[in-house]
């Protein structure tokens, strides 16, 4: 479970600061499958980070019960000068779970032949995020998982061993899935909440949802124009 | 078929900072072929051109004993110090990523790479005095733990202005630019090319306000037989360290609570 009470996260910066998020009081639970719709550049992969603990509220309160997953698909960790095995036995470490239980789990799920023996320059981006996607999966056990706008990775065959595996992950856990295409947000998610002027608000249909975000961004680019104009 | 599921128990402080220290080990110097090698050619290189300039020059150590362990003593404390400074400087922005796992924290991270360098400070004094002493007949230190003591003060100077100048670099990328512009006098103020009781009172005054000197004189009495400095002091570098470390605690709790950073998550 994650709780959020009155939360506010801000943009980073020393003097003025514009907010992402604004007194937000809102709970995950495990079991859930919660979709966040958001607009491009509204703060979504802050508002992941926050979610995962990677950064902390500027006011209110999060509480998080069970593990909470980073957000999945992320591959920033695995060290490019490094061996697959080394990076995925040291991500093993550090998150604590058996680094041959993680080697195994990769290579099963990237069916790349010698996977552990090859070093990360051998990998081409799209199984490098492959390798990032299942680290992230590896881990088991109960959890809220988090995606950022990436929920399964590579090709309609590597997609659908995404999907065996996420669902089989989510029978334990909850979901809090941040994107701006509501039609995905649909297909993984059972309660919505949409991003709005900073605020996160409960929603029933994503494509009113989706009207209401296009409207409120042209609304604040005219607003904008004026400002500038004047 | 998956794997099954085999816990092993979350790793704590310690733990986490042994696989950042080992992942930073590991990549430290990678990508060529000589590896951790630089670690020993580094330090080596920069000897010989000091002892090629002292050549050059015409320049005898001030006491008696070799130029090449009158400038190893110097070159390394400096370098020592140089090397944990810049580690710390460029940590936090290149291992930024490793915050996605949440438990690691930017201490954990400054933390692995001071770790590390006492690592390198130890291993490379070893491998230079070493080859010093093979190579050119040098006697050996007249009190090792003295050497010692004189090379981890450098490290702790290290250390203390590192953090600070990791955890300022997050508030202005200008001044983390300017660091190496700042440091770069320090090398003809640290008694690499003299001693103190060879400098002109008045310069002495002014030189004595250099952790370095304290710091070069403290490892040259321990290393030399006989040599006594009229500045050496140890709680002055202590203090400088302490008072720059302190320094890095708020500056460390407002780049935080402001998420300010080098480069973006």
């Amino acid at each position: 479970m994650i709780a959020l009470e009155n939360v506010t996260l801000l943009k980073p910066g020393v003097m003025t600061r514009d907010p992402i998020l604004l007194e937000a009081t809102e709970v995950f639970r495990m079991g859930e499958r919660v979709g966040i719709l958001a607009t491009p550049g509204s703060g979504k992969s802050s508002i992941a980070r926050l979610l995962a603990g990677i950064e902390h509220p500027d006011r209110g309160t999060i509480r998080r019960e069970a593990r909470v997953s980073w957000p999945i698909g992320f591959a920033g960790f695995l060290h490019p000068e490094l061996g697959v095995a080394e990076n995925l036995s040291l991500f093993a470490r550090l998150v604590g779970v058996a680094p041959r239980t993680v080697i195994d789990f990769c290579d099963d799920f990237c069916s790349i032949p010698n996977l552990s023996r090859k070093t990360m320059k051998d990998l081409p981006p799209t199984q490098r995020a492959m390798l990032g996607y299942a680290c992230a999966l590896s881990v088991p056990g109960p959890a809220m998982w988090i995606a950022d706008e990436v929920i399964t990775i590579g090709e309609p065959r590597d997609r659908e061993r995404c999907d065996e595996i996420l669902a089989e992950r989510l029978e334990q856990g909850g979901l809090v899935f941040l994107s701006r295409n509501a039609r995905q947000l649909k297909a993984y998610c059972d309660r919505f909440l949409v991003l709005i002027n900073q605020r996160l608000v409960q929603c029933d249909d994503l494509e009113v949802a989706q009207e209401a975000l296009e409207l409120s961004a042209h609304l604040s680019a005219q607003e904008q124009m004026r400002s500038e104009h004047a | 078929m998956m794997a099954a599921a085999q816990h092993i128990s979350p790793p704590g402080t310690m733990a986490r900072i042994m696989v950042l220290l080992e992942r930073e080990r590991k990549t430290r110097f990678s990508g060529g072929m000589l590896g951790y090698l630089w670690a020993f050619i580094i330090p080596s290189a920069w000897i010989a051109l000091v002892f090629a300039l002292f050549w050059v020059l015409e320049r005898t150590p001030p006491i008696y004993v070799g130029a090449e362990v009158f400038i190893a003593t110097g070159v390394l404390p400096y370098l020592f110090f140089r090397q944990t400074v810049t580690s710390l400087s460029r940590t936090l922005s290149a291992n930024r990523y490793m915050r996605y796992f949440s438990s690691v924290s930017p201490n954990d991270i400054l933390s692995a790479s001071m770790l590390l360098e006492s690592f390198n400070v130890l291993m490379t004094s070893v491998l230079i005095f070493g080859m010093v002493t093979v190579a050119f007949g040098s006697p050996l230190p007249a009190s090792m733990p003295g050497v010692l003591f004189g090379l981890g003060l450098s490290w702790l100077l290290g250390c203390g202005i590192g953090r600070f100048v990791a955890t300022a670099g997050l508030l202005s990328d200008t001044f983390a630019r300017a660091v190496p512009l700042i440091l770069r006098p320090l090398f003809w103020l640290s008694g690499i090319f003299y001693t103190a009781a060879e400098l002109p009172g008045a310069v002495q005054d002014i030189l004595w306000y250099s952790p370095f000197l304290h710091v070069t004189e403290i490892i040259r009495e321990s290393y030399f037989l006989g040599f006594k400095s009229p500045v050496a002091t140890v709680w002055y570098p202590l203090a400088i360290a302490a008072m720059f470390y302190l320094a890095s605690i708020p500056l460390e709790r407002f780049a935080h609570n402001r998420r300010l950073m080098r480069g973006r998550l």
